[in-house]
């Protein structure tokens, strides 16, 4: 079956977004995750006024939001990556085809292995969805790149 | 399974890029059928006869 139904320059475009998207998360948790640690360390998280979320660029689209831009930010960057993988390449034949599946089985191989692996060090952790999907779209992206590059 | 492609394609005085256009494949699956990584569909390996003007069992050999 066929799901590649949108043409080539959408895989540019869905990556564009999936890329800036997932930088800006990545951002954007790197920042929640400093005033975390200073919060531990006991430092005043409101001395660090430009990256408090009540203050700064992030305080001000917070308040214009009502802190969707988050939700917002991995909503585009899922969509980017479905555009990407619904998208076909410029020659779309049977060896396209076959890196392509490679690129899903390995990406769901290591998914489950770093489940199992999560479950054993760590049994009771609790992550949200995202911690899981980011790792995958990146490592299915990362194989297909290097699986169509491997030829040339 | 072995091929004569590169033979075939050297005989002709093509590049892979040349041949890949030809059969509307990429250069990969060229590089990939010479190199015995990915043996073509059915369909791939007739274009690719029928292009070579030889035949399927001239072009593709299934190794003992």
């Amino acid at each position: 079956m066929k799901i590649q139904v949108f043409p080539n320059w959408c895989k540019k475009l869905g990556l564009l977004f999936f890329i800036i998207a997932s930088l800006l998360n990545g951002s954007c948790n790197f920042i929640n995750n400093s005033i975390l640690k200073y919060e531990l360390t006991g430092i005043d998280s409101n001395q660090l006024e430009s990256l408090s979320p009540e203050n700064g660029i992030r305080g001000i689209l917070n308040a214009f939001t009502g802190g969707a831009i988050p939700i917002l930010i991995d909503f585009i960057a899922i969509i980017g990556m479905l555009v990407y993988m619904l998208s076909k390449e410029k020659v779309e034949d049977d060896y396209i085809n076959k890196l392509r599946l490679e690129s899903f089985q390995l990406t769901t191989i290591f998914g489950l292995l770093t489940t199992i692996l999560l479950y054993i060090v760590a049994k009771d952790l609790k992550l949200s969805l995202d911690y899981f999907i980011f790792p995958l779209l990146w490592s299915y992206i990362l194989l297909f790149f290097i699986k169509r590059r491997m030829y040339l | 399974m072995k091929n004569l492609i590169k033979v075939e394609r050297a005989r002709h005085n093509l590049t892979q890029a040349d041949l890949a256009k030809e059969l509307g494949v990429s250069r990969q699956t060229i590089h990939a059928i010479e190199k015995n990584k990915f043996n073509p569909s059915v369909v791939l390996a007739l274009k690719m006869s029928r292009f070579f003007k030889v035949t399927v069992e001239y072009l593709f050999t299934v190794e003992e």
